[in-house]
């Protein structure tokens, strides 16, 4: 499991088993919480759940091959998640003191390795549904729009998505929460934390997402 | 394993780091950011707890993971449910203990309904009847009680075999196995009633575990880091009741495409 955050839509809709790592210890969990939340910004809302009918009937179309169903994914990822602001974030503090020209290429990496990250989960889907049930806004134009996604393997699970508004004046998702994890905050502190370790060395990280963590 | 080699080193850069950074390409200690996300003051131990990951890691690979997936291939979907709502039932007891100490008499009658209903029309807990019944299973422990009395989590500790914790929920565990009623109860083979439940339970949790962990594995560049923080997210999360703080997220700053604070504007973002 981990933080993929460009694909954050498609890693949701695979809960749980993908997004609760954190959970897999014998921890209490509670029940998916009651959808009492208001609704604060219908725009981020409307957004969230046509962006996740669009990707949840992309996944359940049996009629694509694995393939065809990859690449209409590559297409969608651009429309549905703010790839630049995810990328900045998960840099962290990092992000400030890299050259331009090391932030293209750990870039480039960086939507390489989440794409072939989430592709990898594609064959695993099975048939789920989500539906939006409030939102509560940070400050204008960054709202948090909660979802309950029903179908999968446990009970119904509680999605709440991070959408901001880009200087076009669409919403897009930056990040994704289920039971308490934040699919970029936990992104963002595993890069940091493998440049603390590397005395910052961003070419080694670009290198790790290149050849894949697991071997690197 | 190398990931770890220089772990030490991580944890002086993550102390230190409070003067600015120069605009370079090798950083010992960037400046502070005042992204919360990034720091991990609950980590005190984190030398400590990187060698127990190490060892935790090493003997999952050599003796719990096999242990697991070999349960998980021997035994048909149907009798590891079957495992998991006993073993679930047989936790009740400690849950509604921990609901009265809570002072939540509502929830401690949920359980108590559980685990009446699923002893008995259940077969025993084979069956978690209750569920359907509207009586969806809410657990709690000895930490999440210590919680709702202000207890902090306190430093985050990595336990081999036991995974993550923290000093609060570690003690918790310890207190959850006092307060457990069958911990106490004589009768005969009761030794080995207890050591048989608890293998089960561990072995229905990490063959539960292992497709998230294995993902772990494969695409985490830190996997220490990765589930510290999935951790410990989790655990704030579960001490506020689920509620989500909206203002404690950090800023995602502004468009990258017109940064403010960087001294060179950065190539645009290649799109494929």
């Amino acid at each position: 499991m981990n933080a993929r955050a460009a694909l954050l839509v498609m890693l949701a809709l695979q809960t749980p088993a993908a997004l609760t790592f954190g959970l897999t210890q014998t921890r209490a969990q509670p029940g998916p919480a009651p959808a009492s939340r208001a609704h604060g910004d219908l725009q981020a809302e409307a957004f969230v759940q046509e962006q996740a009918s669009r990707v949840i009937q992309v996944l359940n179309d049996r009629s694509m091959s694995l393939a065809e169903k990859k690449q209409t994914f590559r297409a969608l990822v651009d429309e549905v998640a703010d790839v630049p602001r995810i990328t900045s974030f998960v840099l962290g503090r990092y992000r400030r003191v890299i050259t331009p020209e090391q932030y293209a290429r750990f870039a480039s990496a960086f939507r390489d390795y989440a794409d072939t990250v989430y592709e990898t989960r594609l064959g695993l889907y099975h048939g789920q549904a989500l539906k939006v049930t409030g939102s509560t806004v940070r400050q204008p134009g960054d709202v948090v729009v909660s979802s309950l996604v029903t179908g999968g393997d446990g009970g119904p699970t509680v999605v709440n998505w991070r959408v901001i508004r880009g200087s076009d004046g669409r919403y897009r998702a930056v990040d994704v929460q289920v039971q308490g994890v934040w699919l970029a905050i936990t992104e963002q502190q595993d890069f940091v934390s493998t440049l603390d370790n590397h005395r910052g060395d961003i070419d080694l990280l670009i290198a790790q997402l290149k050849t894949g963590p697991g071997h690197g | 394993m190398s990931l770890y080699s220089t772990a030490l080193a991580g944890v002086l850069t993550t102390t230190l780091a409070a003067a600015a950074a120069p605009a370079s390409a090798q950083v010992g200690a960037p400046s502070a950011s005042p992204a919360t996300s990034e720091r991990t003051p609950q980590d005190p131990w984190e030398d400590a707890n990187r060698k127990s990951f190490l060892v935790g890691g090493a003997i999952d690979t050599i003796l719990v993971r096999p242990a697991a997936v070999l349960y998980q291939r021997l035994t048909p979907r149907p009798a590891r449910d079957g495992v998991r709502n006993v073993t679930s039932n047989l936790g009740e007891p400690v849950i509604i203990i921990n609901r009265v100490l809570q002072l939540r008499p509502d929830l401690a009658v949920v359980a108590l309904s559980r685990l009446t209903v699923n002893s008995t029309l259940g077969v025993a807990g084979l069956f978690d009847v209750a569920t359907g019944a509207g009586l969806a299973k809410k657990g709690t422990n000895f930490g999440q009680t210590l919680s709702r009395y202000g207890v902090r989590a306190g430093p985050y500790l990595f336990i081999p075999v036991l995974g993550p914790s923290t000093v609060r929920d570690a003690a918790g565990r310890a207190v959850d196995a006092a307060l457990d009623p069958f911990f106490w109860i004589r009768f005969r083979d009761d030794g080995y009633f207890l050591g048989a439940r608890a293998a089960l339970a561990a072995l229905d949790a990490r063959s539960r575990a292992d497709p998230a962990l294995q993902d772990l594995k494969r695409t985490a560049t830190d996997p220490y880091a990765s589930l510290r923080s999935a951790y410990l997210q989790n655990a704030d999360f579960l001490d506020h009741g689920g509620k989500l703080d909206v203002q404690s997220l950090p800023d995602f700053g502004p468009e990258p495409a017109a940064p403010t604070s960087t001294p060179a504007a950065p190539t645009p973002h290649p799109q494929d």
